[in-house]
């Protein structure tokens, strides 16, 4: 499941099993991305605001930004989706839509599992080596497969 | 931001100094997060602003190391587009006056 490169030809092989956990996140995350609750603080971290300091200003920018780039995360969940098989063949653009989709998964899967600032690495109370629970094991599936991809770009 | 298969890094908040140029009077700046790959960063610097190799990992590292660096400066409307083009890959961006 590492991805290799030979010429422009980017290809991966997964397991049928790899494939319907990927299916399942990115289709959970797309769902999250198009219900677009403002609320949720997954979202908050898929679209910052642009101006930090200046709730108005990035309001105002939001309207104008907002709504091409939540289609351009959900046309990039979208080709990954497509294109999910136990083996798969990327161009560079395809490679780049698949690069983003991973990495919003993992942006929201973060999120959710409550990797933060505040998160210690060096810390003994790590908490994700302490439970790792299935959806740890997925981050670091899509951490493991989004600097695979990188590797061979 | 974190190293391949290295989970979270802290982040750290490290003041750093913004000379004032009046022909770029507005900066997009990148943010640390404990999630993106160190690797991936500097891929998307390279890819959105045609960088160098060499400058984007600089960036990478000041944003890792200092908790933020500025990767463009410029009009406003530009920084707006080039912090949302940033949002597309995931990067943490903000706009400010330099």
């Amino acid at each position: 499941m590492s991805f290799v490169r030979e010429g422009d030809a980017i290809s991966v092989k997964f397991d049928p099993e790899d494939v319907e956990v990927l299916r399942s996140v990115l289709t959970q995350v797309s769902g999250l991305i198009a219900e677009g609750d403002s609320a949720d603080p997954a979202l908050a971290r898929l679209f910052p605001d642009i101006y930090a300091d200046d709730p108005e200003a990035a309001a105002e920018i939001r309207k104008y930004t907002q709504s091409d780039l939540k289609q351009e995360k959900l046309d990039a969940a979208g080709v990954l989706i497509g294109q999910l098989g136990e083996h798969v063949t990327l161009t560079t653009d395809q490679a780049d839509a698949w690069l983003r989709a991973l990495n919003d998964a993992r942006l929201v899967l973060a999120i959710r599992l409550g990797i933060g600032e505040d998160f210690d690495i060096e810390g003994e109370d790590d908490p994700i080596d302490e439970d790792p629970d299935v959806w740890t094991w997925i981050y670091r599936y899509l951490s493991y497969l989004q600097a695979s991809l990188i590797d061979v770009l | 931001m974190t190293a391949a298969q290295v989970l979270p890094a802290e982040a750290v908040e490290v003041e750093i100094s913004e000379n004032t140029d009046p022909d770029r009077p507005w900066i997009t700046v990148v943010h640390n997060d404990p999630v993106n790959l160190m690797t991936y960063v500097t891929w998307v610097f390279q890819k959105l602003f045609g960088y160098s190799r060499e400058k984007a990992e600089k960036l990478m590292l000041d944003v890792h190391h200092k908790g933020r660096a500025i990767v463009s400066s410029g009009a406003k409307e530009r920084m707006e587009f080039d912090a949302t083009r940033l949002h597309g890959y995931g990067l943490w961006a903000t706009v400010e006056r330099s």
